[in-house]
C-alpha cells in the first residue's frame, strides 16, 4: 500500500510538473505544448482523486497497518466519523487542500483563453508544492511498533471526541476550499503582471476572490460556532493565534475585492489590486506556517507540534514572497495609473478608505499574532523589550521596577486585551464608511440626494440608539457601534430595495454589508453585555438562583453512549430547561471532556459551562493510599499495606488490609478482609466483607481495594455521620444577541455567494463579447459596461 | 493615458486631499490604539519564577505543576507552580479549574506577581497536555 500510494502521489507530482513545464513552453511560443499542459492538469487531479479513493478505502476498511489510519481512527467510530477521520490529521488536510485546488484548476482549462498558460503555470506550481508536502507527510507510511518492525495493531488510537461533532467534520474541508481558492486571484495577478494585462485579470479573478472570501468566512463561522457549542470556552472568538491567522487573509481578501471593484469600474487602484491579491495569498501561506510549525507553542491554547515541515515551510514562504514581490516590482512602473475621483463623497474614495481601514486592522492583528515569532529571532526580542520598556511603562500600572533584570528569554506575547483595545474603534470607522459608502456614486454624489436617502436609515439609527440606552447600554463605543450598525443596516437595506429592480443578482455586496452590520451588533451584545461568568457550586438535589434562573442539580450520570453529564434543571418561572453539560474523563484519550449546555432563545443564550463534579463525601469512610492516614469520626486510620499472609479457605480467597487505628489515646492493629467466593452464582454474594471489631465495640469493614493504585476503602459501621452531598460546579452567563453573530455571518456569506455567481456570469458574458487582445481594450470595455448587467438580468429572469 | 505627464501627477500628489487626510488619520489612530494596546497586553515570556517575581510585571510564566490544585475560601483556584530550578510560587486563578489540569505537562500562567500577598495572580492559563489529540485540533482549525 505504501508503494502504491507513494507512486500515485509521485505521478500526481509529475503531472503537475508536466503542466508547469508545458505551460511554460506555451508562454515561450511553443503552442503544441498546450496539449501536454492540459493533460498534466487533468492528470494531477486524476492522481489526487486516486489518492483520496485509496485513503477512503484505508479508513473505511480500517487498515490499522497504515500509521495514519492507526493514529486517527478506531473500530468504535461511527461510519461518518470514520470517513471524516481522513482529514483529522495533517497529511489528510494537505490532501483536501490540494484536491480543491486541482478541482478549481479544471475550470481554467480551455475556458480562460489567452491567460490559460500563464495562470495555470503559476497555479500548478503551487499545486506541485502541495503535492510535495504530501510526499513529505506521506499518509501511506506503514505502522511500525516500538521496535521498528511492521505490524498490524488490532485497533486504532481513535478520533478526538471533540471532533465527534458535525460542525468539526465540515469545518476543515470548507476552510481548505477557501485556502485553495485564494490561490486563484494570486495566480491571475502574477499572470496579469507577466503578460502585462493589467485589467483583464481582475475580470476573471473577481469571482474567485469572492468565492474564496465566502468559503473562508463560512469556515471562520463554523470554527467559532464549534468552539462555542462544544469547547465551553464561553465564546466564539478568543483572539487565539489559530483564529487570528485565518482572519488576516480574510480581511485582506475583503480589501482586495473592494479594490478590484474600483478597478473594474474605472481602472483606478491597479497597483493596489495586484499588491493585495499577492498579499492575501502570502497571508494564507503565513497562517499555515504559524499553525503548522510549532513556532507558537508557548503562546496558544492549542498545542502546536513541530511536524518536520518547518524548514520547507519557511523556504516556501520565502520563495512565494520573494518571487511575487519581484514580479510586482518588475512591472510596477509599467502599470498605468488612473487618478481617483477628486470628490471625497464618491464611491471610489470610500472604497480606498475602507481598504485602508481593513488593512490597518489586518496589520494590527497580524503583527500582534506574530509577536512571539518576531521576538524569537535572536536579539530582536531583547531589543524590542528594551525599546518598549524605555518608550513607555509596560505594565498593568502599579508595580514596575525599572531596575529589574532583563528576562533571559527574549520572547513575548500579547494577550487578548491588545486586540480588544485596538480593533473595536477601527471597526467603528468601517461602520461609518458602511453607512454612507453604498449610497454614493462612483465619481461624485449629489449631497441633497444623499441626505434624502439617509433620512429613514437615520430614523432607524436614532430608534436603535434610544432603545439601547433604555436597555442600559451606556458606554460610548458599544452605543456607537449599535447605533451606526443600525444606520448601516438601514442604508444597505435601502440599496437592496433599489437594486432589486435591476435583478436579484446585484444585491450581493449590500447583503454582505447587512451581514457585517448585524455581526458587529451581535459581537457587542454577546461580549460587552454578556453577564460575567458566575461560578455556581450546586449541592446535589439542591438549587441555586442566578441571573433570574433557578439551577437544580439532580445527579451526575452516564448517558447511553458512555458520556458523563451533569443533570441540571434550569427553571425560569414555569419554563423548565433540562441542561445536561457533559463532563467526564475519557480513558482512551486520558483527558477530561467538557461540553457546555446552551439554552437558546431569540434574544439571548444562557450558557452553562461545566467546571467540576465533586462526588459525595461519606465521612463514615476513608480512601487511603499506602501509609496514608485518614480520620473517620474520632478514629485515625493508617493504611499499612495489604495482608500478604492470607488464609486460604475452601472455595474462596481472602484479601486483607492492615490498618493501625488510633483513638482516645489507644492504638489497635486490625486487618479487615474481603472474602472472594469462587463460583458463587449470585454476584451480590461473590464478595463477602469480613469486619473486625475494635476494642471499644465498633465494627470496621474493608469496603473495597484497588491493588493497582494500592488504595483501600475503609468504613466504620454505626457512626452514621451525615453524608456530604455531591456538588456540580458550573459557570453560567447570559449572552445577549449571540444569534446576530451567526445570522450576520450567514447573511454576509450568502451575499458573497450571490456576488461571485454574478461576477462569474458577467465575466463569461464579457469573454464572449470580444477578444482580450484587442488594443484599446479599456475604452471598449467601458462602453460595453451594460452588457454584463443585461446578462445578469436575463439570468435572474 | 499611460503616458500622463509626470509634472502634472506630482503637483496632484503634493496637494493633501481630504481622502489622504482621512486615510492618514485612520493609520495614526491605529498607531495610537496600538500604543495603548501594547501597554496593557505586553507579556514577556519566562520560565524562571525568580525573574517573574523580581520584575513584578505582567508575564507569561511557564512551569510545571508543583502541587495539587484546590479552591480557596473565595472560590479562586489555587495551586503551586514549579520551575525547572525547583523554585515554587503559589498561583491564584480567579476562574474554575482548567480542563485536564491534572494531566498538564506544562502550564503557562499569564499574570503578575503580587509581592504583598506573595502569590502569582493569574488572569489566564494555558494548560499543555501530552495528548496527541491537541495536535489534531490545531490542524483542524488552522
Amino acid at each position: 500500500m505504501y508503494l502504491l500510494g507513494t507512486t500515485v502521489i509521485l505521478s500526481g507530482l509529475a503531472s503537475a510538473l508536466l503542466a508547469v513545464v508545458s505551460y511554460g513552453l506555451v508562454v515561450r511560443g511553443n503552442v503544441g505544448a498546450l496539449r501536454f499542459g492540459r493533460i498534466g492538469t487533468r492528470g494531477a487531479l486524476g492522481a489526487l482523486l486516486l489518492v483520496v479513493a485509496l485513503l477512503i478505502y484505508l479508513f473505511m476498511w480500517q487498515r490499522y497497518d497504515i500509521k495514519y489510519v492507526y493514529d486517527y481512527s478506531s473500530a468504535d467510530l461511527e461510519p461518518q466519523y470514520r470517513f471524516a477521520a481522513f482529514w483529522a490529521g495533517q497529511p489528510g488536510s494537505f490532501i483536501i487542500w490540494g484536491l480543491w485546488g486541482l478541482v478549481a484548476a479544471q475550470f481554467l482549462v480551455r475556458r480562460s483563453r489567452h491567460s490559460e498558460p500563464y495562470v495555470l503555470f503559476v497555479f500548478m506550481l503551487i499545486q506541485a508544492a502541495l503535492l510535495g508536502y504530501m510526499l513529505i507527510r506521506n499518509p501511506f507510511i506503514p505502522y511500525t511498533d516500538a521496535s521498528g518492525a511492521l505490524s498490524t495493531p488490532a485497533d486504532g488510537k481513535g478520533l478526538n471526541p471533540t471532533l465527534h461533532n458535525p460542525w468539526m467534520v465540515i469545518h476543515p474541508p470548507i476552510l481548505f476550499i477557501g485556502y485553495a481558492l485564494m490561490a486563484m486571484p494570486f495566480s491571475y495577478a502574477i499572470a496579469g503582471l507577466w503578460r502585462r494585462d493589467y485589467d483583464g485579470w481582475v475580470e476573471r479573478a473577481l469571482p474567485w476572490a469572492l468565492s474564496a472570501w465566502s468559503f473562508l468566512g463560512l469556515a471562520l463561522l463554523l470554527g467559532g460556532y464549534w468552539a462555542y457549542v462544544t469547547l465551553g470556552w464561553g465564546g466564539f472568538w478568543g483572539w487565539d493565534p489559530v483564529e487570528n491567522s485565518a482572519l488576516v487573509p480574510w480581511l485582506v481578501c475583503t480589501a482586495l475585492i473592494h479594490c478590484m471593484l474600483v478597478q473594474r469600474a474605472h481602472g483606478g487602484l491597479r497597483r493596489s489590486s495586484f499588491a493585495l491579491a499577492i498579499l492575501a495569498y502570502i497571508m494564507v501561506f503565513y497562517a499555515t506556517f504559524l499553525t503548522r510549525t510549532g513556532v507558537l507553542s508557548s503562546f496558544s491554547v492549542h498545542s502546536f507540534v513541530e511536524e518536520g515541515l518547518k524548514n520547507i515551510m519557511i523556504a516556501s514562504l520565502a520563495v512565494v514572497i520573494v518571487a511575487s514581490v519581484a514580479v510586482l516590482a518588475w512591472r510596477w512602473r509599467d502599470i498605468p495609473k488612473r487618478p481617483l475621483s477628486e470628490k471625497l463623497l464618491s464611491r471610489d474614495n470610500f472604497f480606498v478608505l475602507l481598504s485602508i481601514g481593513l488593512l490597518v486592522i489586518a496589520t494590527v492583528i497580524g503583527v500582534g499574532t506574530s509577536m512571539p515569532v518576531i521576538s524569537a529571532i535572536p536579539g530582536v526580542g531583547h531589543e524590542l523589550q528594551n525599546l518598549f520598556g524605555s518608550a513607555f511603562q509596560l505594565d498593568l500600572g502599579n508595580t514596575v521596577d525599572p531596575r529589574a533584570p532583563q528576562f533571559t528569554d527574549g520572547r513575548f506575547g500579547l494577550v487578548g486585551s491588545f486586540y480588544s483595545t485596538t480593533v473595536p474603534p477601527l471597526a467603528l470607522i468601517l461602520l461609518v464608511l458602511l453607512v454612507i459608502g453604498p449610497l454614493l456614486g462612483w465619481r461624485d454624489t449629489n449631497l441633497r440626494h444623499l441626505l434624502r436617502s439617509l433620512r429613514w436609515p437615520g430614523v432607524l439609527a436614532v430608534i436603535v440608539t434610544c432603545v439601547s440606552l433604555v436597555l442600559g447600554v451606556r458606554a460610548p463605543l458599544p452605543l456607537a457601534i449599535l447605533g451606526l450598525g443600525a444606520f448601516a443596516l438601514g442604508t444597505n437595506v435601502l440599496m437592496i430595495i433599489r437594486t432589486l429592480k435591476g435583478g436579484w443578482m446585484r444585491i450581493g455586496g449590500y447583503l454582505s454589508h447587512v451581514g457585517a452590520a448585524l455581526l458587529l451588533a451581535g459581537i457587542v451584545g454577546s461580549t460587552t453585555y454578556a453577564t460575567p461568568d458566575l461560578r455556581l457550586s450546586i449541592p446535589q438535589n439542591d438549587s441555586l438562583n442566578a441571573y433570574g434562573y433557578n439551577f437544580r442539580f439532580n445527579d451526575w450520570k452516564m448517558t447511553m453512549d458512555g458520556k458523563g453529564v451533569l443533570d441540571i434543571d434550569v427553571a425560569k418561572g414555569d419554563d423548565v430547561f433540562h441542561a445536561a453539560p457533559q463532563l467526564y474523563f475519557n480513558q482512551k484519550m486520558g483527558a477530561t471532556m467538557a461540553t457546555p449546555a446552551i439554552k437558546s432563545s431569540m434574544l439571548e443564550d444562557l450558557y452553562v459551562s461545566p467546571a467540576e463534579y465533586q462526588p459525595p463525601v461519606d465521612p463514615n469512610t476513608a480512601i487511603l493510599g499506602m501509609n496514608e492516614t485518614g480520620t473517620i469520626g474520632k478514629y485515625k486510620f493508617t493504611f499499612q499495606g495489604f495482608d500478604a499472609n492470607m488464609s486460604h479457605t475452601d472455595g474462596g480467597a481472602d484479601v486483607g488490609a492492615k490498618f493501625l487505628v488510633r483513638y482516645d489515646g489507644q492504638e489497635a492493629q486490625i486487618t479487615p478482609k474481603l472474602r472472594l467466593v469462587a463460583n458463587e452464582p449470585d454476584p451480590a454474594k461473590a464478595v463477602v466483607r469480613v469486619p473486625v471489631t475494635l476494642p471499644d465495640g465498633r465494627e470496621v469493614m474493608l469496603d473495597a481495594v484497588d491493588p493497582t493504585q494500592r488504595q483501600a476503602l475503609v468504613r466504620v459501621n454505626g457512626l452514621n455521620l451525615p453524608v456530604e452531598p455531591g456538588k456540580a460546579v458550573v459557570t453560567v452567563s447570559i449572552k445577549p444577541g449571540i444569534k446576530l453573530v451567526w445570522l450576520g455571518v450567514v447573511i454576509g456569506v450568502l451575499g458573497g455567494v450571490i456576488a461571485s455567481v454574478r461576477r462569474a456570469l458577467e465575466g463569461e458574458a464579457r469573454l464572449g463579447g470580444y477578444s482580450l487582445r484587442v488594443p484599446g481594450f479599456m475604452r471598449r470595455r467601458r462602453s460595453a459596461r451594460d452588457v454584463p448587467a443585461l446578462a445578469a438580468q436575463q439570468v435572474s429572469e | 493615458m499611460t503616458t500622463a505627464p509626470t509634472p502634472h501627477i506630482q503637483r496632484r500628489a503634493l496637494r493633501l486631499k481630504p481622502l489622504h487626510m482621512i486615510g492618514i488619520g485612520i493609520i495614526v489612530l491605529a498607531i495610537v490604539l496600538g500604543y495603548f494596546g501594547l501597554q496593557s497586553s505586553f507579556r514577556p515570556y519566562t520560565t524562571s519564577i525568580k525573574e517573574a517575581t523580581a520584575s513584578g510585571r505582567g508575564v507569561q510564566l511557564a512551569g510545571f505543576l508543583g502541587s495539587t490544585g484546590q479552591y480557596d475560601a473565595a472560590g479562586n483556584f489555587t495551586f503551586a507552580l514549579q520551575d525547572s530550578t525547583g523554585a515554587k510560587v503559589n498561583v491564584i486563578y480567579p476562574k474554575p479549574k482548567p480542563a485536564n489540569f491534572e494531566q498538564a505537562v506544562s502550564i503557562v500562567a499569564i499574570g503578575h506577581y503580587d509581592a504583598q500577598k506573595n502569590v502569582f495572580m493569574a488572569d489566564d492559563m494555558l494548560v499543555k497536555c501530552p495528548s496527541k489529540y491537541q495536535e489534531q485540533m490545531t490542524q483542524a482549525k488552522g
